[in-house]
């Protein structure tokens, strides 16, 4: 049976467990960081690569675009995004949706990295548990993990666009910055900006469900060279070496060259961890 | 039929012949007072390709998941382990599983009043609200603990628990520490002037809180996150009443789409049974009380608490088609079930008895406000919404009635029938947008012959009609069993309303099953629907497939 100094042997440090476990951190408006301070450019940095598995048909997706677009504004040029429009999401059916975003890379990205739910992406394709799909919600803190790290590669890229053909020709140089045994690959995607297109999208302020002009910022219309892009070295690489590439490109009919851009990355071959990035709007 | 089928019968019937030798050694033996025990299990499928039922490609040909525990005490003193193997996960389950490891092992001890346990563990709060780890393989769930567990009993009648640790993130931990504790107190063997008292009270009380380092450059995150709750229940004679109130404080998550609001949960149920009759009454009201260890996880992912379904789980397969999924997010919900039975020898209850069931629950949105003219509801980096306790609000996500008849005609015939009216809201449920409300009709026939010799035939008739989704669905299924060993079946479902002719599927299975001890081998082929399946309110997509299933189950 109870007695009182039992009670006191139990509750006392009862009490005290009971304080203990809950500690917690209420927090007070602003909720959100001023949106400053990370915009530098000039000098060789590390940029970061988001690419964002999307589709016009994917109610949740614009979730997913203001997610990326305010890294973007927080990260300015050193945050390089690349929306990937593939599956089920991005299919081509009756009007409104009968404009055709995908492309064979995005069709390849999609399948390889087993993509299954959307909107979803990869934050220099770095694997979090096994998988480098990671949900809106997460890319910025993967981002402000990666973002700070000293650079291991510095991209220049020099494009020239000839309009009346249609062709636009890339070189790129890659300076290694740092000494490495890995193996590298050098990718180049072809985007567009500013396709206004409608998107369904998962909000009560759009009763009907579709935004009929929506903008679609940042589409991959094309692998430049291929989807996977090539490799760069069979040996280490040393501090100081420099790799160059050239390719030439056309422009399909229906592409607004202004608002395109070369997003040209470099990633280990084994690990496909993206490890520095350039985007180049065509001149 | 090819190379690899043929390689799963020749694993099947190896594994037959295995199971007719029982094991000779007997684990007491291995040290007296000893004691060795768990089980195995292994679930194989050989798929092939159905663009038809839309299964999608599987590279691999065939799957399998498996697993196998095993545990030793010995005086107070108990070790265990399961090792599990995806080669590769089966469909449906997250291909994150791939692999093989231990991910769950744990060593226990006892003396006096203490219980020590190091490693993993599942536990549970009260009704679960704030914490709650377990494992549903069905569903692919698993959030064990990985860390300690005490358990102090100072006097009889009060029970104290302490937990820390991270939770299973399939072969990996999750990012989070979650930290518990929790007292319950009965107060009939703690009160002396109780001790007698028909009235039966207890009470209990438990506060978790979580650590996530806050590397967010959006937001300024709650790096610390705690919930506490307070129970009370209450016993007499046939009344039996309990409750529990659950408080969380701004957790801001994928779940809620980060907002900063508060999290509200309360339970309450209540039954009465006296010989022939029951009554049992739930209702709840989950206002933004998704916790989990890492406030970017979705899915089934790291859930530290669970919320208790008040919908009737259906076990049928096409009034299972519309399962209810508890939504963390918002809901209110009520279930009633009245259930009696009618005596024998009477015009209604035949001459050996018959017992109704009459079901009904609702679950229902939250009223929600905005906190301000100019921020919409649920808007990320804000309150998120202002909420009336007890104000339904405009969209309703799930209803179900539903009656069971069961009844025994003679010695060697008993039969169920059921009906049910379901209305499901596949927008919120699944998480469309543009999905019609479903409304469906369900009618089931259950009939069992029991024959000489141990033998029986059962066979259901089921039938679900509905104007959405699918429209009408079939179903028949035959079984002969021949207790206790062999079991096989025959069944099909057939989507004969489908709008699309194309899509007039039949889903036939054959399947069969031999058990021997602890032992269970069990082959089927057939196709199997796109569906969801729900285990007390948790759910899991299950992709349409076509192929051989082998199950092998042993437990000693």
């Amino acid at each position: 049976m109870l007695t009182l100094k039992k009670i006191r042997n139990f509750l006392l440090p009862g009490l005290f467990l009971f304080l203990f476990f809950a500690g917690c951190d209420k927090i007070e408006p602003p909720y959100m960081t001023d949106h400053t301070g990370h915009n530098g450019a000039g000098e060789v940095t590390r940029k970061v690569l988001l690419e964002e598995f999307t589709g016009h048909q994917c109610p949740n997706c614009p979730a997913g675009h203001q997610m990326a677009k305010e890294l973007k504004t927080l990260y300015g040029e050193r945050l390089v995004i690349v929306s990937i429009h593939a599956g089920w999401f991005a299919r081509v059916s009756e009007p409104p949706f009968d404009y055709d975003f995908t492309s064979p890379a995005g069709d390849e990205l999609n399948t390889h990295f087993g993509v299954e739910l959307y909107p979803i992406g990869m934050v220099n394709r770095k694997s979090e548990s096994g998988s480098p799909l990671i949900g809106p919600t997460a890319w910025a803190e993967v981002v402000s993990q990666i973002i700070d790290l000293d650079p291991d590669f510095h991209i220049e890229l020099s494009l020239n666009y000839l309009p009346e053909e249609r062709k636009l020709e890339v070189n790129a140089d890659i300076h290694a910055l740092t000494a490495s045994p890995n193996q590298y690959s050098f990718s180049a995607f072809l985007t567009e900006d500013g396709i206004i297109s409608p998107q369904k999208i998962n909000d009560p302020d759009y009763p009907s469900g579709v935004i009929e002009d929506y903008e679609h910022n940042h589409v991959l219309r094309k692998g430049i060279n291929g989807t996977w892009g090539e490799t760069l070295n069979d040996i280490a690489i040393q501090t100081g070496d420099v790799f160059s590439r050239s390719y030439s490109v056309n422009l399909d009919t229906d592409w607004i060259a202004e608002n395109c851009n070369v997003v040209a990355f470099v990633y280990d071959s084994t690990t496909r961890e993206v490890v520095q990035v350039e985007k180049m709007a065509l001149p | 039929m090819n190379k690899a089928v043929r390689k799963l019968f020749a694993i099947a019937f190896a594994f037959a012949f295995f199971l007719t030798s029982p094991p000779t050694l007997k684990s007491q033996e291995l040290l007296p007072g000893g004691r060795i025990w768990g089980n195995f299990q292994l679930e194989a499928q050989y798929y092939f390709s159905d663009s038809l039922i839309g299964a999608p490609e599987v590279p691999e040909k065939i799957l399998m998941n498996g697993f196998g525990n095993l545990n030793f005490s010995y005086q107070g003193f108990t070790v265990g382990m399961r090792y599990e193997s995806y080669q590769n996960p089966l469909l449906g389950y997250d291909p994150r599983y791939q692999g093989s490891g231990i991910p769950y092992r744990f060593a226990s001890f006892s003396q006096e009043n203490l219980e020590v346990t190091l490693g993993n563990f599942y536990e549970q709060f009260g009704s679960g609200m704030v914490f709650r780890t377990y494992e549903e393989r069905d569903l692919g769930v698993d959030n064990a603990m990985d860390g300690l567990k005490l358990v102090y009993r100072p006097v009889d009648g009060v029970s104290m628990r302490g937990i820390i640790g991270r939770q299973r993130l399939f072969f990996d931990t999750g990012p989070g520490i979650v930290r518990g504790f929790d007292a319950q107190v009965d107060l009939n063997s703690v009160v002396p002037s109780l001790v007698e008292s028909q009235n039966q009270w207890s009470f209990g009380g438990s506060a978790v809180s979580k650590f996530q380092r806050d590397q967010n450059p959006l937001y300024n995150l709650p790096e610390n996150v705690a919930a506490f709750s307070g129970r009370l229940n209450f016993s007499r004679g046939a009344v039996s009443i309990s409750s529990e109130y659950a408080h969380k404080i701004n957790d801001p998550s994928a779940e809620n789409n980060f907002i900063y609001k508060d999290g509200h949960a309360l339970l309450l149920n209540a039954s009465y049974a006296v010989s022939g009759a029951g009554l049992l009454l739930s209702a709840k009201r989950i206002d933004n009380m998704g916790f989990r260890s890492d406030r970017n996880a979705t899915g089934n992912d790291l859930n530290i608490n669970y919320l208790p379904p008040t919908t009737r789980q259906h076990l049928y397969s096409l009034s299972g088609m519309y399962p209810y999924a508890t939504q963390p997010t918002g809901e209110i919900g009520f279930m009633g079930e009245l259930n009696f039975s009618l005596p024998r020898e009477t015009p209604l209850g035949g001459p050996f008895g018959t017992s109704v069931t009459i079901n009904y629950s609702l679950a229902n949105s939250l009223h929600k406000e905005r906190v301000h003219d100019t921020i919409p509801v649920g808007q990320r980096g804000t309150k998120g919404y202002r909420s009336d306790f007890f104000r339904l609000g405009d969209e309703k996500f799930f209803e179900d009635i539903n009656i069971e008849i069961n009844r025994r005609f003679s010695r060697t015939l008993r039969a169920l029938f059921s009906y049910a009216y379901i209305t499901y809201n596949q927008n919120v449920i699944e998480g469309y947008v543009d999905k019609e409300m479903v409304y469906a009709h369900i009618l089931i026939a259950d009939v069992t012959h029991r024959l000489p010799q141990r033998r029986s035939i059962r066979w259901e008739l089921q039938h679900l009609s509905t104007r959405q989704d699918n429209q009408n669905w079939a179903m028949a299924m035959l079984e002969y069993s021949i207790a206790p060993r062999w079991f096989f079946a025959v069944s099909n479902q057939y989507n004969y309303g489908n709008d699309d002719r194309d899509l007039r599927i039949h889903y036939y299975t054959l399947s069969g099953g031999y058990s021997r001890g602890g032992n269970r081998i069990s082959l089927s082929y057939g196709k199997q629907r796109e569906g969801i399946i729900c285990v007390g309110g948790v759910c899991r997509q299950v992709p349409a497939s076509n192929g051989f299933t082998l199950n092998v189950s042993s437990s000693f």
